[in-house]
């Protein structure tokens, strides 16, 4: 079986700026891999550029062996990869519950056995009570607080039903109870679908927590790779966050 | 705040079966004739919401699928010998030909690009017009068509009719999936898009739909006049029915036919002429927009909602 995600020699320019380059890496089914590095080493663009919303410079993405750069972001989705925005993005004239029905009936026929056949309505409860969103199912998403708009985020890109996760700081603005929250979701859902998972993230005692793998990019290029705890002794990467000492 | 369901029921019943019941009070063909206006009115209003209501994009040209129907119609009529009652709908089908045309190329445009392609595309089939006038006609437009009808209280039962299946037809999809999915476009297109949702699409289908029902209103204004002409490609046309429709209230289907019938009845029915009227339609406008920011009806918003997510949440698990 070919890897899930396999990222080869993706590169990223505007102008003279090189905001990726030349990455590669790849990414085995069932895997939570972590991507750290300081603000402006390309994670954004690593996912804008794997999920369609921005063309590669160079340089390509396979998705179980299939070579999907190059795609629109809808049929990338509809490929089984969902991703959540660093900014989110809500439908601020639509309801929490509406929301996350967009993405259930767009992905319906996603789903097999027993999902295919529950309907709409248990299909919502759960997603939002995975989240803990129940209580404000019927608000418009416009009232909600920044932590609820990153749960709302979550509970939409689950609502496709990817097999691959991405997951862009999922966890920024929210208080340490919510982050908490939202990675016990994020465990409790991974384990029962069998996702596979991406997350950029600043937090990294959150990554290392959830990561069973990293990458560190360091103005667009790998720095570094391997377990959270080889990540956390790596001289390189205490060096590109802090400075030489 | 939502108004109650059962008593918005009571009151549109109500209100068609008062439509209804006009002629018997009112059989004077001056009334008659101002009525069938604002029904015709109405269903290009109605349709203009469809569109730009739920996909949030900007029509600034919908007289262009009211000219198609209406030069359609004019064709079939004269060169076909077409029945005008069955032109009416194969008319609307030609509208959503055209539609096509202009709407594939530029619906993928983002910003305002759009907004302002459709400003010119009316005056492009205008042109189209007159270069081709020999089947055209031109200037002089065309003429000599057949009305289903010469009886005023039967082409005004006709338009009533076309009005209250467009409005029945566009209530139901917009509280519908497709509703949903149009405006998760108008909130925000990328994050529609990253549901799977193929956002050009679906702002196309929501285009030719909204073709379908103007196209028809132009050709039942065809038949009605026996005459077509280029003034059916009209600016003028594209303005009133978007001020019909922010006076009654945007995306709420109902609203636009409140705006038709208000903005009709006080220029025809007071006799304003139509020099002052794109005046009097902006003072009106200003100050309704004034006291009721979303439209007279904007609180229908809330109920097109509850019965939508009711529609959605009922549906049997095995339907597609």
């Amino acid at each position: 079986m070919p890897p899930e995600i396999m990222v080869e020699n993706l590169t990223k320019r505007y102008g003279g700026l090189v905001a990726l380059d030349n990455l590669s890496f790849q990414v085995d089914h069932g895997e939570t891999l972590g991507i750290i590095g300081p603000n402006g080493a390309g994670k954004t663009t690593l996912f804008d550029l794997i999920t369609g919303f921005q063309r590669a410079t160079s340089g390509r993405v396979l998705l179980n062996g299939r070579d999907i750069s190059g795609r629109s972001p809808h049929r990338i989705v509809q490929s089984g990869m969902s991703r959540t925005f660093q900014i989110a993005r809500p439908f601020k004239d639509l309801t929490v519950l509406e929301s996350v029905l967009v993405g259930l009936i767009q992905g319906k026929g996603r789903r097999k056995g027993d999902r295919a056949r529950a309907g709409l309505a248990k299909e919502a409860t759960e997603l939002l009570q995975l989240v803990n969103l129940t209580h404000s199912s019927l608000s418009l998403t416009r009232n909600l607080s920044q932590g609820e708009l990153k749960k709302l985020e979550l509970a939409r890109a689950l609502s496709t039903y990817p097999d691959v996760l991405l997951a862009d700081e999922v966890f920024s603005g929210l208080s340490a109870q919510e982050t908490n929250e939202l990675s016990d979701a994020i465990v409790r859902v991974k384990a029962s679908r069998n996702l596979t998972l991406l997350m950029v993230e600043h937090k990294v005692s959150k990554v290392v927590q959830l990561a069973n793998r990293m990458l560190v990019l360091d103005y667009g290029k790998l720095l570094s790779q391997g377990t959270p705890q080889e990540i956390l002794r790596d001289q390189k990467v205490l060096e590109a966050y802090l400075g030489k000492g | 705040m939502a108004l109650r369901m059962s008593r918005l029921l009571v009151a549109g019943i109500a209100l068609a079966l008062a439509l209804l019941l006009i002629p018997a009070v009112y059989p004077d063909s001056f009334t008659l004739t101002i009525l069938t206006f604002a029904n015709i009115f109405a269903v290009v209003a109605v349709s203009w919401d469809f569109f730009t209501g739920f996909t949030g994009r900007f029509n600034f040209g919908q007289a262009l699928f009211f000219g198609a129907g209406a030069y359609a119609l004019g064709f079939m009529n004269l060169n076909l010998g077409a029945n005008p009652l069955l032109a009416v709908p194969l008319a609307g089908a030609v509208a959503v030909v055209i539609g096509v045309a202009f709407g594939f190329p530029t619906l993928r445009l983002k910003g305002p690009y759009f907004a302002l392609a459709t400003l010119i595309f009316p005056l492009i089939a205008g042109d189209l017009t007159f270069s081709l006038s020999s089947v055209f006609g031109g200037e002089h437009g065309l003429y000599g068509l057949t009305s289903f009808s010469d009886s005023f209280v039967v082409q005004y039962y006709g338009s009533l009719l076309l009005m209250l299946a467009t409005v029945l037809v566009l209530l139901y999809l917009t509280s519908s999936r497709l509703g949903l999915a149009l405006e998760s476009i108008r909130d925000d297109e990328k994050a529609a898009s990253a549901t799977g949702m193929n956002v050009t699409k679906y702002k196309l289908t929501a285009y030719m739909i909204s073709a379908f029902f103007t196209g028809m209103a132009g050709a039942y204004q065809a038949q009605l006049f026996k005459f077509v002409g280029p003034d059916t490609f009209s600016s003028t046309i594209s303005f009133e029915i978007i001020a019909m429709t922010i006076v009654g209230g945007i995306a709420t289907i109902v609203g636009p036919v409140l705006g038709a019938y208000l903005l009709i009845i006080v220029l025809d029915g007071l006799g304003i002429s139509s020099d002052v009227s794109v005046l009097t339609y902006g003072i009106l406008l200003m100050i309704i927009v004034l006291v009721f920011p979303g439209g007279l009806l904007g609180r229908l918003k809330t109920n097109l909602r509850g019965m939508r997510i009711r529609r959605l949440l009922e549906e049997k698990p095995d339907a597609t």
